[in-house]
């Protein structure tokens, strides 16, 4: 039979990105396969934060060693999208001051250089948090940019000949005599489908790794975990900032970009596709924000998400927080006689090269490939080159690039300072321009309306920009506008009170009031 | 002598102003700022509906009793039109139409959109007239494509073609170029000129040129007639991305005009709280670095916007709240409420605000009044989705007027 690939990861995430990048540099010809775009799941749905471990070092440990180890080494190898912001840990009135020196010493015995700080050395620091806090540590947390890492992947892989199939939803798998040899995908656009013949298929979808391998006749329970963030839409904080105390919910706050992001709630659901906000969720987030920074929930918030945390253990066990956040890679071989494939699952964002390094050690043992992995030390290429300096994430890049433009480039959106250049950079690479969530996709790309206007004013423009350059038509610009639109209310409507509301009826009176869009036909939401 | 205070610089509020002052009251106008004319097309939306206008307005006053059309009158209608008219007129800008049927025209995405008066400027891009358009504006600019708006037209069965035109300026500077910055050079005839030299080998035969509403703000010179008369076809304005060429235009004729007839005006003044008397406003309080600062009146208008302008104001536990007296709200329940999955919809949060009965005086929950010498107008009013049923400018104008003449 004719092989298209070496080996197929099915998961636009950080680990089946990470799984298949780690395949190819060991010489495999790879296909990584994703239902949407690149981090449409979970890994774009998280606060931000590349741990340091300080979270876990109490009670699991082993995650707690694995995410210390792995910040280490993710800090050299995709600079571009870490910021070394540092965290805090704080112990706020609300909070035991017992558990400080429990956390301490578990920190040091897991390798976390903590280090105890001065409250008022800490308020010097970032003086909006809460003056009552008794105690206050240092520890290695930054913030991280998960598009970022994802695209710098998505080039890794494709220069190593691997392709990166996005919008592509398996809806298969091939089985020759009780083995995976292959998946049959179907185009989301075109609704066509197609068949990959592979030796090896990964299975890393994550919060859905239990719906891929049920078509292979395999049994995993993944327990999807909702957690939902909301983004305040200010930087008040240039550290990331933890509660000092057993983890909980509301009790890490981001800075990313522009904004603060605060996370998270925990909710066992039963679809990993419920990514619903809930009211109680956000009204949550709020009164815990205030515990670290009072006069929390007076800011404007901008926008609220929620990403299934895919928590997993062989023996089934515990749901929620209590569940551990290390990883399992399953043999389906040994496990459950079904050779050519292997599950990844669990984890967290910060754990993905080590998770993708362990599963891809199975699939080349299996394939006979000898070559080590080289992750460890493969620097991640920066897509956005020469356009910015390298080196770290900095927002300040960005401004810089855009002051030392040539003129002539319009600021298409201010918000997050998305120069005309760079949209039809990324445009022009674009897999599939025609297609309804293009403008969604270039969101993640470049950041295009996440700021506080939420689209208001550069969803028009980018539409038109996007006619302007030729090969999609007006009904697909007007379409792809829509569906912007419609996406970035998804994130909106459950915070719209104060500025936010006002600001949301500002865009309602430009989409409807001034460019008549709602009589050009709206697009449905995919994800509702 | 009747002195009248009205809060709010939007177009209720200034309609209300000059309504007042008309009838002879002494009338002082305060706000936080300049209103929503700012960012209004500049087009006057009565009610988005197709053929004989006048019967479908009896008609939406028959199905809904408790729309600001219904209380305060479709006379009250008739009348702020002819005011905006007279008012306009004075300072060289000409609104045309009326209540007998709705202009059909083109927006910058290429759709279409009704509204019954129009500026002069706009009137020639009439989609129920067939004559073939060419969609132009400045090559590179980012709050206007021709190319999108007039393929959107073609599919919807309109003729239409796109070009574009180059303008330096434009790119001179290091900042982006606003509709303000295209509207000054629109105000100079070498510009005009080069413009016209420009667009005329791409007419093709187009029976009339829509660009972008940014056709001059100095008073007195009608830009679009200019340049009709160098291309020898109708040119006309289609509204875009804010700030509203055409709503400053419009803002600055009732500005002038309100100050000629003696009308005192004072921006930069927030209204925090009213001062109540028993069942009587006795004046609102503006704070000041030194001192708060009280404006009694015997009448006052409170145009001071809905839940966008700020008459109404909102936060993370569900409060809704008026800004000035904390008069009683017709609202809808709590915040999961407030709006629905649909961005376009039409949301429950859009019929807030305050009910009012036929003289526009606000009422509780019981139907009585609360503050006989408070009248409301604007967007502040309970009961009409003003964006959704295409009445933002009606009811602005209609309530505006209706509020000042009481």
């Amino acid at each position: 039979m004719k092989q298209d690939f070496d080996v197929l990861v099915i998961g636009g995430g950080a680990t089946g990105g990470g799984t298949a990048l780690d395949l190819a540099l060991r010489g495999l010809r790879v296909a990584l396969i994703e239902r949407a775009d690149l981090t449409d799941g979970t890994s774009g749905r998280y606060h931000g934060l590349l741990h340091s471990g300080g979270r876990y070092a109490v009670r699991d440990p082993e995650s707690a060693r694995e995410c210390i180890e792995e910040n280490r080494i993710l800090r050299k190898i995709v600079p571009h999208a870490i910021e070394d912001t540092g965290g805090f840990f704080v112990t706020t009135p609300d909070d035991d001051p017992a558990y400080a020196d429990t956390w301490l010493a578990a920190c040091h015995a897991c390798g976390i250089e903590a280090e105890e700080i001065p409250v008022s050395a800490a308020l010097k620091q970032e003086p909006v948090l809460n003056p009552g806090m008794s105690r206050a540590f240092r520890v290695p947390d930054a913030s991280s940019d998960s598009f970022d890492v994802l695209t710098a992947l998505g080039l890794a892989i494709r220069s190593l000949g691997g392709e990166v199939l996005t919008y592509q939803e398996v809806v298969g798998l091939e089985m020759t005599g009780g083995a995976v040899a292959g998946a049959v995908v179907r185009n989301r656009r075109t609704g066509e489908q197609q068949r990959l013949v592979a030796p090896a298929v990964v299975n890393a979808a994550g919060a859905w790794a239990g719906q891929i391998a049920a078509m292979a006749g395999c049994p995993v329970i993944v327990r999807p975990s909702k957690g939902t963030m909301v983004a305040m839409a200010y930087r008040f904080v240039n550290t990331i900032i933890n509660r000092c105390h057993k983890p909980g919910d509301g009790d890490i706050l981001v800075p990313v970009g522009t904004v603060a992001v605060i996370g998270t709630t925990s909710v066992d659901v039963a679809d990993p596709n419920d990514t619903a906000v809930q009211g109680w969720e956000v009204q949550k987030m709020l009164v815990e924000g205030e515990k670290m920074v009072p006069g929390f929930s007076q800011v404007r918030a901008l926008r609220a998400w929620a990403g299934v945390r895919p928590l997993y253990e062989e023996s089934g066990g515990a749901q929620g927080r209590e569940a551990k956040r290390t990883f399992a890679v399953l043999e389906h071989a040994q496990r459950d006689g079904v050779e050519g494939f292997v599950t990844v699952v669990g984890g967290k964002f910060t754990t993905y090269r080590l998770m993708a390094e362990r599963a891809a050690d199975v699939v080349a043992a299996r394939l006979g490939v000898t070559k080590p992995c080289l992750t460890k030390d493969f620097v991640l290429p920066d897509a956005r080159l020469p356009l910015v300096s390298p080196k770290t994430h900095w927002l300040g890049y960005r401004l810089e690039a855009v002051e030392s433009a040539k003129d002539g480039d319009a600021l298409i959106c201010e918000c997050e300072l998305v120069a005309r250049s760079d949209f039809e950079h990324a445009a022009r690479e674009h897999a599939d321009v025609i297609a309804p969530w293009v403008l969604d996709d270039l969101r993640r790309e470049l950041r295009l309306g996440m700021g506080p206007c939420q689209g208001g004013f550069c969803g028009y423009r980018a539409a038109g920009i996007l006619h302007e350059m030729g090969n999609v038509t007006a009904a697909q610009a007007t379409s792809a506008l829509a569906d912007f639109v419609q996406r970035r209310w998804r994130g909106q409507r459950p915070l719209l009170w104060g500025h936010s509301l006002r600001q949301a009826l500002l865009d309602e009176h430009i989409y409807r009031g001034v460019l008549g869009l709602h009589r050009l036909g709206m697009t449905k939401d995919e994800h509702e | 002598m009747n002195d009248v205070l009205v809060v709010g610089a939007g177009p209720a509020g200034l309609l209300a102003a000059w309504g007042a002052r008309q009838r002879g009251g002494r009338v002082r106008l305060v706000a936080s700022g300049i209103g929503t004319t700012h960012i209004s097309p500049g087009w006057i939306g009565v009610l988005d509906s197709d053929g004989d206008l006048s019967s479908a307005l009896q008609g939406w006053i028959g199905t809904h009793p408790r729309h600001p059309y219904a209380l305060a009158g479709l006379g009250a209608l008739s009348s702020a039109l002819s005011a905006l008219r007279e008012v306009t007129a004075e300072a060289g800008l000409e609104y045309v139409g009326d209540l007998r049927s709705n202009y059909l025209l083109p927006t910058a995405l290429g759709a279409t959109m009704r509204a019954a008066v129009v500026p002069r400027s706009f009137a020639a891009g009439d989609l129920r007239d067939p004559g073939s358009m060419l969609i132009a504006g400045p090559a590179g600019w980012r709050d206007f494509y021709p190319g999108l708006c007039a393929g959107n037209l073609v599919r919807q069965g309109f003729s239409a073609h796109s070009a574009t035109f180059d303008l330096p300026e434009l790119h001179a500077g290091k900042f982006d170029a606003t509709p303000l910055t295209l509207a000054r050079l629109f105000d100079r005839t070498d510009v005009r000129e080069r413009v016209a030299a420009q667009l005329k080998p791409c007419l093709e035969g187009a029976a009339r040129v829509g660009v972008p509403a940014v056709l001059g703000l100095a008073p007195g010179v009608d830009v679009s007639i200019d340049l009709s008369e160098r291309l020898g076809v109708p040119v006309f304005e289609i509204p875009t991305l804010p700030p509203s060429v055409p709503g400053i235009r419009l803002f600055t004729a009732f500005k002038t005009a309100l100050m000629k007839a003696g009308v005192q005006i004072l921006l930069g003044m927030t209204a925090e709280r009213g001062v109540i008397e028993g069942r009587r406003a006795v004046g609102v309080v503006i704070p000041g670095a030194v001192r708060d600062t009280t404006y009694g009146a015997d009448t006052i208008v409170l145009a001071t916007g809905g839940l966008y302008g700020g008459g109404i104001t909102t936060d993370h536990t569900g409060a809704m709240r008026e800004a000035v007296f904390d008069l009683p709200l017709d609202r809808p329940g709590g915040l999961e409420s407030w709006f629905g999955p649909e961005s376009l919809g039409v949301h429950a949060a859009h019929f807030a605000g305050v009910r009012v009965n036929r003289d526009l005086q606000p009422l509780d929950e019981t139907g009585r009044t609360v503050l006989e010498n408070v009248r409301i107008a604007g967007r502040l009013l309970a009961g009409h989705a003003a964006e959704a049923e295409g009445s933002t400018e009606g009811v602005w104008l209609a309530t505006g007027y209706r509020a000042g003449c009481v």
